[in-house]
């Protein structure tokens, strides 16, 4: 039973792990690419030098998900370090991205800023409050939900500041 | 905050994509700046100022209230 156990758990990370995220690294690796290669005007140098760095994150992500799917195994002692292997990239991207808005362009900076302040702060209430309604009875979401409330409530703080300064 | 900032470029007959690249900042924040929804940082308020060889006072101007 627990072995059974293992076997799913371990075939849902491969598939929610696995084929998420390669897609997403391909999304990413790709849009860059066209953005450095067919962009017209071209991007300026700070903005290739992020794709770029993106581009690496991405890479080295889709890597430590094939390398984490190849060698996982239940029994193994080291299998949360090996699950962890594809968050270490990850590590390099968060850094990528907050250099990038570092360095954008001041008004960009500020919406971007208010739009990311927005989404951690309404994705934390919004994670708070359904401990609540779970532990009321409601159904249980998986925390990966948490990624994409995320990125909704990114865009509508984004929509907002556009509007602002537009 | 007021500013002149459209008053000048259009004095030297700029448009605001030519006055961005000057700057180096987007054509979005030199319009969010000329209709004063947007206050620019005190590095770019120098650039302007420097740009049109005036004084950052003789271009921005804080709101009394």
């Amino acid at each position: 039973m627990t072995r059974m156990l293992y076997t799913a758990l371990t075939m849902k990370i491969k598939l929610i792990i696995g084929y998420a995220g390669l897609f997403v690294c391909a999304c990413v690796t790709l849009w860059s690419l066209w953005l450095i290669l067919f962009k017209q005007p071209p991007a300026r140098p700070h903005i290739r030098k992020y794709l770029w760095r993106m581009m690496l994150g991405m890479i080295a992500y889709a890597l430590g998900i094939a390398v984490m799917n190849q060698l996982y195994s239940p029994q193994s002692s080291y299998k949360y370090l090996l699950v962890l292997l594809p968050v270490l990239p990850l590590i390099f991207v968060c850094f990528t991205i907050v250099r990038a808005v570092l360095e954008m362009d001041e008004m960009k900076r500020k919406m971007t800023t208010e739009s990311m302040a927005f989404a951690g702060l309404a994705t934390g209430f919004t994670c708070f409050s359904y401990m609540f309604v779970r532990d009321a009875g409601a159904p249980q979401i998986s925390l990966a939900g948490a990624f994409y409330i995320m990125w909704i409530y990114y865009f509508i703080g984004f929509f907002f500041s556009w509007r602002r300064y537009k | 905050m007021k500013n002149r900032l459209r008053e000048l470029r259009a004095a030297k007959e700029w448009s605001q994509s030519d006055l961005a690249n000057k700057l180096d900042v987007s054509r979005q924040t030199v319009n969010a700046i000329e209709t004063e929804k947007y206050d620019p940082s005190l590095p770019l308020a120098f650039k302007v100022a420097k740009l049109f060889k005036l004084k950052i006072e003789d271009i921005f101007e804080l709101d009394k209230d």
